[in-house]
């Protein structure tokens, strides 16, 4: 690994030969240091889920100055990203939820969300049913769409790797999923319907990155 | 010095016509003919600088400075979800001390005039100082306390939070150093302590941003002449670049044990 | 004791379990207290002072010196008053507007025992009978907090008050005009010391079904149910008790949490006389900068 520590204020190259990533600014024509920490330059564009997905357009050449502190990296919640949030309130219109964990980071603090009736499915969105979709206590991935107004991030599951991941019964019983919008209790064979997330593998991958 | 950029917030300069000889007297013995202090301090040397990182467990960053005979305690909370729904975050300063902090025993710990006016200039400075447009909707709380107070409490309170803030690693354009300059027996003394702080003499107080040349707050209430006023500032900021190196190698001294100790495990 | 709402249900059973099998989350068994650090003479500008940890609750406690006239009551005896300040303190926020109400409390508490003649010899803070006398303030800060604030207080209290030094005075009585002089004494090696052999600690004993646990964490407080503090002196004579939480308790179950505090008193109260005249060991000698700062891990004891 780089030896080289730099703090905040640190001039670290000018900005023609680099991108500044998380951990620095640009000023002046210059990439500064924002934390304390070691210089990191990245290559490969895919730096984070975010940034990837507004940002490859342009300028692809060029590497990724970054500064790390590899004691712990705060998770904020941004566009773009993966939230774990276990759901609170269910009513006709939206789903309330509170964030705990942002791409496998736990926050420091929850973050309340809400899942709009028409961002829970992609298909059917006009008789799309919040009561049938999410129960109160169901853990849930979604991706953070809009930072919302002062009271809640707006969250979306509407793609088919989204969705409940853990629920259980009114009994504490944990359901299995079956189908997309099925779950089964093990014990009594009773059929639940939740929007139920289709995890794949590359899709995990990406939530651990 | 950048001028484009430079953004001074408070300054008091007083320019008098008239001699400023009348201060010699006052502060007869405060220098030595040697040219040393009371304390055994030239003229442009520092206090004893020195910090501890991570005192506070429950908190995001924590520094225990102890500058000469000030010790404090800067803790950060934060960045969270604030109440506001401002595009940057907010940074709150809640300040601080203890009863005996000071040898005449205090009466109020918190929210008298003074504390209220340390925590409505650290938090202007860091408002500046801190990239806010990081943190959109959330909060950064700043807790400082005084554990035992040495004249100035403004310019500890000011390092202490910087080394805090990056201690929980919340990005900032640069290091805030601050210190005071006096003017006593016609030499610039640096970072006054408290018995020459209460000498009716000039005195300074410059906070800048060192790696950019920034005057960050400048105040002065006390009546400086015009040509000493220049060289004041010269050697206050001679006074900030000696603090800034010795923060930046506690912070870096901080880091590669911090490092090291990962890589071990 | 103000009530947060901490814990889920589930790791409130979590806890209450934990207890029922004599294993706490800190792996302590129900008559254990999480370890107490102490560092003495911490702060110049107090008279006595000493930082204490007690698990992850840390207070600072300063003992300054006031010269004042007697009161008209006790012409004999000197004043002294313990104050606790919670301002400043970030975990104490979760109280909202309790904490002001809870640290007035504790403070109330120390002071009821600091002015019993049992437990506390005011006349040697006397300096001429009828006259002069010290007004002794102790002064406790809370730096951080993590459950089990009243015995963190009543360490610090005792820790400060047996390092405090009380300066010498030179009381110079004129037997003409009966006048009295008292003149401070230069001499920093001159100093007296308080005797406070007989201040009692604060043992708090907390009910979490049906179980008596001593030193409760913030997250054992949430199962709490009642709670006693005993203020315990060193021979096991229980001088201060004071009970606080909702819950009710009957004499069977009060019968048994006195004998807890009687059997922990002299315990915590050894404990702590040996941590001070340990720490009173490793302070550097007059005059000379200590080389270690204040929060290391190696100033204390």
């Amino acid at each position: 690994m780089s030896s080289y520590y730099c703090v905040p204020g640190d001039r670290l190259c000018p900005a023609d030969s680099a991108r500044p990533g998380p951990g620095t600014y640009e000023k002046q024509g210059c990439i500064f240091a924002s934390i304390a920490g070691s210089i990191k330059l990245n290559l490969s564009e895919n730096e984070l889920g975010a940034v990837s997905h507004n940002k490859n357009t342009s300028n692809n050449e060029k590497p990724i100055i970054t500064v790390v502190r590899e004691e712990h990296q705060l998770a904020v919640p941004t566009v773009g990203l993966l939230a774990y949030c276990k759901i609170t309130h269910v009513s006709p219109r939206f789903v309330r939820c509170n964030m705990f964990a942002i791409n496998n980071q736990p926050l420091k603090s929850i973050c309340h969300g809400m899942i709009k009736r028409e961002a829970i499915d992609s298909n059917n969105k006009d008789t799309v049913e919040c009561s049938q979709k999410f129960r109160p206590d169901d853990i849930v991935i979604a991706r953070i769409i809009s930072l919302g107004d002062s009271n809640s991030y707006l969250l979306s599951t509407a793609e088919p790797e989204l969705g409940v991941v853990a629920a259980r019964t009114s009994t504490g019983e944990t359901l299995v999923p079956v189908a997309c919008c099925k779950m089964r209790c093990p014990k009594t064979n009773i059929i639940e319907s939740r929007k139920v997330a289709k995890i794949q593998n590359d899709f995990i991958e990406e939530t651990e990155r | 010095m950048d001028t484009s950029s430079t953004t001074m917030k408070t300054s008091t300069k007083n320019n008098l016509t008239s001699t400023s000889n009348m201060e010699h007297v006052a502060a007869f013995d405060l220098i030595s003919v040697e040219g040393y202090r009371m304390d055994g301090r030239k003229s442009d040397e520092l206090r004893q600088f020195r910090c501890l990182f991570n005192t506070m467990s429950d908190a995001d960053g924590s520094c225990y400075l102890e500058h000469g005979n000030c010790k404090l305690l800067a803790m950060i909370y934060g960045p969270y979800e604030g109440r506001s729904n401002q595009e940057q975050a907010v940074i709150t300063c809640d300040f601080s001390m203890t009863q005996y902090c000071v040898s005449e025993r205090r009466l109020k710990t918190y929210g008298d005039l003074k504390s209220q006016k340390i925590q409505m200039s650290i938090q202007r400075v860091f408002q500046q100082a801190i990239l806010t447009e990081t943190y959109p909707k959330s909060q950064i709380d700043i807790y400082l306390k005084i554990l035992q107070s040495d004249g100035n409490d403004y310019c500890p309170c000011v390092n202490a939070t910087t080394l805090a803030l990056i201690n929980a690693g919340i990005p900032l354009k640069d290091f805030v150093c601050s210190s005071t300059v006096g003017n006593i027996q016609g030499k610039y003394i640096v970072d006054l302590n408290q018995q020459e702080e209460q000498q009716q003499t000039p005195k300074l107080t410059l906070t800048i941003m060192p790696q950019r040349n920034e005057i960050v707050s400048l105040s002065c209430e006390s009546r400086v002449h015009a040509i000493t006023y220049n060289d004041m500032l010269d050697s206050a900021t001679n006074a900030c670049q000696q603090l800034f190196s010795s923060m930046k190698q506690a912070v870096i001294e901080q880091l590669k044990t911090s490092l090291n100790l990962l890589h071990d495990n | 004791m103000p009530r947060v709402p901490v814990a889920s249900e589930d790791e409130r059973k979590f806890i209450v379990d934990g207890i029922q099998s004599d294993f706490r989350l800190d792996g302590r068994t129900s008559r254990m207290y999480r370890p107490v650090l102490l560092a003495t003479d911490v702060v110049n500008t107090a008279n006595g002072s000493c930082l204490l940890k007690l698990g992850g609750t840390i207070v600072m406690a300063g003992v300054t010196f006031e010269f004042t006239r007697t009161s008209q009551e006790s012409p004999n005896e000197g004043r002294i008053e313990a104050t606790v300040d919670g301002s400043g303190c970030h975990s104490l926020r979760i109280f909202g507007r309790q904490r002001h109400l809870f640290t007035k409390q504790i403070s109330r508490s120390l002071n009821y025992i600091l002015n019993n003649p049992k437990c506390f010899d005011r006349e040697q803070l006397c300096v001429v009978k009828g006259h002069h006398c010290w007004l002794v303030h102790v002064d406790i800060s809370v730096l951080r907090y993590e459950g089990n604030l009243y015995d963190a207080c009543s360490f610090a209290m005792k820790a400060a008050l047996s390092e405090t030094k009380v300066p010498s005075l030179q009381v110079t009585h004129d037997e003409e005009t009966s006048e009295v002089t008292v003149d401070v004494c230069d001499d920093p090696f001159q100093f007296g010391l308080l005797n406070v052999s007989n201040l009692p600690v604060f043992i708090s004993v907390s009910q979490v079904s049906g179980i008596h646990i001593v030193d409760t964490t913030l997250k054992e407080d949430s199962v709490t149910l009642a709670r006693i503090t005993y203020g315990v002196k060193d021979n096991g004579n229980i001088v201060y008790m004071s009970k606080d939480g909702g819950g009710s308790l009957d004499l069977l179950n009060l019968r048994s949490m006195s004998k807890v505090a009687s059997d922990i008193g002299p315990q915590m109260n050894s404990l702590l006389l040996d941590k001070i005249h340990l720490s009173k060991a490793k302070q550097p000698l007059w005059g000379h900068v200590n080389e270690n700062l204040l929060f290391d891990d190696i100033n204390f004891v």
